[in-house]
């Protein structure tokens, strides 16, 4: 798994698509930041937080490309086939794949919420907070990293039941988009209250309202039942799979 | 050691209502180069992809190295080189790059080896040239070299001589035997090109229509083709009678010619037809090809 794990991250981070979608997403989250800069009267931890939310909606239009050629693209171009040949389980490969996936999409998260907060704080100050800078700010881009890598996992589900490169981008994002609507016509609904706790798309919105001890348990319990629901699902597919 | 590396048994291989395989058997000898021979949709390539699990087996099992469960399989994986259909490659990568992303599946890290392997296999001045800008020759050998990073002790390639001109179906053959005689690796080449591979293999593997049709050295293929010596006479009823009465037990007779399949030099042949004051028009001997006794089985072979 070490040899597959380190192949597969290498290739990852070789590939001018992962580098692109970094620096888009870096560039557009702290662009958009600008406009709240701009207004009066906003704290430092207000604009952090709508950095945050801009960069949940870049990602939602710029992860269907990444996530489509990161895992439809590999089985075109017949990467995952060179490693099932090479003696890997297709569990294996299938667990590399989706580690490398999320390793990617936590790297973009990290850098661009860390790179949000220096903008936000360096210019107007440590602000607005009502806890500690290290549940705030540390804690919070923690959490909602992993909320956004399990969140975004579901274009990993998508992107190996369509093997080619144009329908995997497609349902990605329309799969996103159909999700995050959801989310937002449920955020206020008591009802819906245990859907929004317990999945990672509603804890994209919860986690940045809610930097509680309770909440941030519940959004590391979202991410992991969502980061298994993804693995299990895809793997009940590709196991018996033929690989072209 | 155990001299059987691969044993396939009884498998087969549907698709929904489709048999491409059905109860496939054979098996590969250490040491040995096996062409894998079948016409176009035969089933060789299924099989190939069967045996590198890139795809599951309807029924039946497959054993490598002695392994046959699943973790076993993958474990006897790691102790084969496999070129099936086409090599993967990265094409914005050199020929270098790939075989470094290559040996880093395998654990390995060894620059030197990669060298060699692009020499050996007639890469060495592209070392750093980007795939892209490979011909189909190039992109093959390369393939090879992908296959070989590993020191397999098994190497399967499907019809890895396709889109090479004659010079680089040379240099492959070359290549491959000293890769058998040298470096003591079997393999197992499917084809169906058959010249081609008669200059090359030890053992055939005949498959048509998903099934195993025979499965023969190149030695005993060479005894059972058979030859005979045609003559042609305007008195065959007269030399019929006459190779008769000098012991001959096996002949056809076709209007005027007579074949002799009897191991007997046309020398004699001849010798007695002038004893017995017969004419001979013609007198040849004939050996059959690969190719005509391939022909003949497949019209033995059940669709």
């Amino acid at each position: 798994m070490k040899n597959l794990l380190k192949w597969e991250l290498k290739q990852t981070f070789s590939t001018k698509l992962f580098w692109l979608t970094g620096m888009i997403l870096m560039a557009a989250t702290l662009l958009l930041m600008l406009i709240p800069l701009a207004e009066s009267g906003r704290t430092g931890f207000e604009i952090f937080l709508h950095g945050c939310n801009d960069f949940n909606s870049l990602l939602l239009l710029f992860i269907g490309i990444f996530a489509g050629s990161h895992i439809a693209g590999a089985f075109e171009q017949r990467r995952i086939q060179a490693a099932v040949m090479a003696g890997n389980s297709r569990l294996k490969v299938l667990s590399a794949k989706l580690i490398s996936f999320s390793l990617s999409i936590a790297l973009f998260s990290i850098a661009t919420l860390s790179a949000s907060a220096i903008l936000a704080f360096s210019t107007k100050g440590l602000s607005g907070m009502e806890g500690s800078f290290f549940r705030e700010i540390i804690i919070r881009i923690a959490a909602y990293t992993l909320v956004e890598v399990s969140f975004v996992s579901v274009c990993f589900l998508l992107s190996t039941q369509f093997k080619s490169l144009g329908s995997a981008i497609t349902a990605n994002f329309v799969g996103l988009l159909l999700l995050n609507t959801l989310a937002q016509m449920l955020m206020d609904k008591e009802w819906a209250s245990i859907f929004m706790t317990l999945t990672p798309v509603g804890q994209t919105f919860l986690v940045l309202i809610d930097a509680s001890t309770k909440n941030i348990l519940f959004s590391l319990l979202a991410s992991a039942m969502g980061l298994v629901f993804v693995l299990t699902f895809s793997y009940m597919r590709f196991r018996k799979e033929e690989l072209k | 050691m155990n001299d059987t590396i691969l044993r396939v048994e009884n498998l087969t291989k549907t698709y929904g209502d489709k048999t491409a395989l059905k109860n496939v058997n054979f098996t590969v000898k250490r040491g040995r180069i096996y062409g894998f021979i079948g016409e176009n949709g035969a089933g060789k390539t299924t099989a190939i992809r069967a045996i590198t699990g890139l795809t599951h087996a309807t029924s039946g099992k497959v054993e490598l190295f002695g392994q046959q469960s699943q973790k076993g399989l993958e474990a006897a994986r790691k102790k084969t080189g496999c070129l099936v259909e086409r090599p993967i490659l990265s094409l914005n990568k050199t020929a270098f790059e790939n075989l470094q992303m290559q040996q880093l599946l395998f654990g390995q890290n060894d620059s030197e080896q990669i060298r060699q392997l692009l020499y050996r296999v007639g890469l060495g001045d592209v070392i750093n040239k980007k795939a892209r800008d490979f011909s189909l020759g190039m992109k093959q050998r390369l393939g090879i070299a992908l296959a070989l990073i590993n020191r397999p002790e098994l190497l399967i390639l499907d019809e890895p001589v396709n889109g090479l001109d004659p010079m680089g179906m040379v240099d492959i053959r070359n290549l491959l035997r000293s890769l058998c005689e040298d470096d003591g690796i079997t393999i197992l080449i499917s084809s169906h090109i058959l010249t081609e591979l008669y200059q090359l293999v030890t053992d055939y593997i005949i498959i048509s229509h998903g099934q195993i049709v025979e499965c023969i050295s190149k030695k005993e293929l060479q005894d059972k083709c058979s030859a005979y010596v045609l003559l042609e006479t305007p008195q065959a009823d007269e030399a019929a009678r006459l190779l008769e009465e000098k012991g001959v037990t096996e002949t056809e007779r076709v209007n005027g010619q007579i074949k002799v399949f009897d191991d007997i030099p046309k020398e004699d042949i001849a010798k007695w037809m002038y004893e017995g004051k017969i004419l001979l028009t013609l007198l040849l001997k004939h050996e059959e090809s690969l190719e005509n006794y391939y022909m003949h089985l497949l019209g033995r072979g059940e669709k």
